[in-house]
């Protein structure tokens, strides 16, 4: 019997994961598992409750991202009885997507993943947190904050609530945006544009003070999914784009059509699917999904200056980029397309219009798709619903079964790198940008 | 000294956290207190005596009776922090999981309920907290913060402007209590205290904040037989109280 290594709980993960390293006698992997848990449960008791409560339910699978799940959901619903919503109401909807990116991916790099790159991964635990860098880099902290509040407490004054919003329904948005809002939000934008500029530089002096690392650790080339609009980066709505390993875009399909590219694996260790390319096979057809595959799946960016982000983001790391430590730089270059996209929709002319939702919504019987990118991935709720609206069937395939079959593989990578070829030992860790 | 505070999560969605880190006063609050364990932004995993321990998420199996056991003996103060702490929450509607508030296991000293906590909620429980106080909650219905319980009995208009409504495309309406337009509201048997987010979007209120007491069959009761349910609505049992499961 080899060793087995069980390390539980994951910290600073969204969610509640466990990762077990299985060992061989003489130290060679033998297997990974990482496991999650699951939305089966939301799956089934959405059975047999009417359809347009679902954007009301779904978005608690969960609090980092409930925003994506929201939308998925009310799309979904539009899409099952036939709805096209107003135009304003598609632009209300995308503001709020966009502010969620905005907190989330803010909240993400400087939470969860700045403070390894930013003290080194061998600091200290008790300060190689957020806390840490509040406390020896009070600004960086503090700006960091300042952008997650910004967006957040948008979504809090114009949705009710940041956190489990509601104003997304069938048809539309419950709410149009009331003149004082945007005007609020309109004078904070600058700072906002300046406050993220600010951290693209950072991103970049991060990664440039690890770059070797970067291009080692856990490189692994995997399928990709993401979606674009005509190929441009689209948080909101467009094809599903599969790339494969060499960076040949080999699917660019409609949402709606997912069943037929779309494959899910049932482990036994964990309880979320492993997605993958149905026309590869499991486990060869693995993806990934996230803030790299999306930039990998797109031709371009929406917005000018993330545009030009994404272009030095792939003249240092190259394109297809499979280094899973660049999906935090990727993750900067998506926070500054949410937050330009969301100063151009709060200038839009036509953002406070009130046509915001179609008032002869009436539930009947169909089959629905809404798909969004939510911050870790893909995102795509599914229902049947009978002649009254009542769903019959729900399938979810959250961002976390988009990506967990492509992050164990980059583990598998990774505990070889560490086990077998001892790479800790051989390549050189740089000082951290902040000494402990 | 600063009060050592620890915050963990049980099957949740880290809603309460995230509605805590965006807190406006998240900044002060790292200030004044020593956090000592909260593995959504710290790699310390033991868990150690503290002051005070803020506890998201139901229970749903025995590891967590035992780790609420373990935590019981090192805090002080144990609080349930949101909803589905507090009592149960979404999973409430799973007939295949049971989901418990964690008062079920062990005792609390207080609840910071909502889905998540609306921020003037958690920003004054945080503060009673550290002021070593009781947590205060609004011990209202929501209908008493309603800006549309007037229309019950009067019929005059009042024009809330930030109020919209199904036909507010077409023409002006007079806002009225949804119950009395014929949509369930659970805003009478729902706490106060989130400001009435959804009324004000023109939606009924779904509960979140949970009931009033932690002893509410009876209240939930009363309220079903106020209400005349068509038959179409009678089928899905826990529309009525989606985030607490009485004893029915
Ligand atoms: S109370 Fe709501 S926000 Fe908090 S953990 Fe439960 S579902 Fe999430
Ligand atoms: S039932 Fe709902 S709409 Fe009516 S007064 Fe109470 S909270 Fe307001
Ligand atoms: S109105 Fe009801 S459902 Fe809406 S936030 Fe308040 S308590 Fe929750």
């Amino acid at each position: 019997m080899g060793k087995v290594i069980d390390i539980e709980p994951l910290t600073r993960l969204e969610g509640h994961g466990k990762l077990t390293i299985k060992l061989t006698d003489d130290e060679k992997v033998d297997k990974v598992m990482f496991s999650i848990t699951s939305t089966r449960f939301f799956e089934k008791f959405l059975e047999g409750r009417p359809m347009e409560q679902a954007p009301r339910i779904t978005p608690r699978i969960c609090g980092i991202c409930p925003v994506p799940h929201h939308l998925a959901s009310s799309k979904a619903v539009d899409d099952a009885w036939g709805l096209k919503i107003p135009k304003t109401a598609e632009k209300l909807r995308r503001l709020m997507i966009n502010a969620k990116q905005i907190s989330s991916h803010a909240l993400h790099f400087f939470a969860l993943a700045a403070p390894d790159l930013i003290f080194g991964p061998t600091a200290d635990p008790a300060i190689r947190n957020v806390v840490g860098i509040i406390k020896k880099k009070p600004e960086w902290g503090l700006n960091a904050l300042e952008i997650m509040k910004i967006a957040q407490l948008f979504i809090k004054d114009y949705a009710g609530k940041a956190i489990h919003p509601m104003n997304s329904l069938p048809g539309g948005v419950a709410r149009p945006l009331p003149e004082e809002i945007r005007d609020r939000y309109l004078k904070k934008m600058d700072r906002l544009v300046e406050l993220t500029l600010w951290t693209v530089d950072l991103a970049k002096t991060v990664v440039n003070h690890y770059l070797d690392v970067i291009k080692t650790l856990g490189v692994t080339e995997l399928y990709n999914v993401g979606i674009a609009n005509n190929g441009v980066h689209d948080i909101y709505d467009g094809t599903i784009r599969v790339m494969d390993p060499k960076g040949k875009i080999v699917e660019d399909t409609k949402p709606q059509e997912y069943m037929n590219f779309l494959g899910e694996y049932v482990t036994s260790y964990s309880l979320a699917t492993h997605i993958f390319y149905k026309p590869v096979g499991y486990p060869d057809g693995i993806w990934d999904g996230g803030p790299l595959p999306m930039l990998n799946v797109a031709d371009k960016m929406k917005t000018p200056i993330a545009d030009k982000a994404l272009k030095e983001l792939r003249e240092i790391v190259g394109h297809p980029c499979h280094m899973p430590l660049v999906n935090n730089w990727a993750r900067i270059v998506e926070l500054v397309e949410a937050v330009e996209r969301m100063k151009e929709l709060l200038e839009d002319p036509d953002i406070c219009d009130t046509d915001v939702k179609l008032s002869d919504v009436e539930p009947r019987e169909g089959m629905g798709v809404g798909c969004v990118e939510a911050p870790r991935g893909l995102l795509i709720h599914n229902y049947w619903s009978d002649s009254k609206g009542i769903i019959t069937k729900a399938n979810l395939i959250v961002a976390t079964n988009n990506s967990v079959g492509g992050e164990q593989k980059v583990m598998e990578t990774l505990a070889k790198q560490i086990f077998e070829e001892k790479i800790l030992e051989k390549i050189k860790i740089p000082d951290p940008i902040i000494p402990t | 000294m600063k009060l050592k505070f620890s915050i963990i999560s049980l099957t949740s969605c880290s809603g309460c956290i995230s509605a805590l880190i965006s807190l406006d006063i998240f900044e002060d609050f790292l200030e004044k207190v020593d956090l000592v364990y909260f593995p959504f932004i710290m790699d310390e995993k033991r868990i150690e005596e503290c002051d005070v321990f803020l506890i998201e998420g139901c229970v749903i199996d025995d590891e967590q009776i035992k780790l609420l056991k373990q935590i019981r003996r090192k805090a002080r103060k144990v609080v349930a922090f949101g909803t589905c702490a507090a009592f149960g929450g979404i999973l409430n509607l799973s007939e295949d999981i049971n989901g418990e508030p964690i008062s079920n296991y062990i005792e609390i000293d207080g609840i910071i309920p909502g889905c998540p906590p609306p921020l003037k909620i958690l920003g004054n429980s945080l503060i009673n907290l550290l002021e070593n106080k009781k947590i205060v909650l609004p011990e209202k219905n929501l209908c008493y913060d309603c800006p549309l319980k007037e229309n019950i009995q009067k019929n005059f208009e009042i024009s809330i402007d930030e109020l919209m409504d199904e036909g507010y495309k077409t023409e002006k309406v007079i806002p009225k209590c949804f119950l009395e337009k014929n949509i369930l509201c659970l805003g009478p048997i729902t706490r106060a205290g989130c400001d009435c987010s959804c009324i004000k979007l023109g939606i009924p209120c779904e509960g979140c904040m949970g009931p009033l007491k932690q002893d509410y069959t009876s209240t939930i009761i009363n309220f079903l037989s106020l209400l005349n349910l068509s038959d179409d609505l009678r089928k899905y049992k826990s529309i009525f109280f989606r985030f607490s499961k009485p004893n029915l």
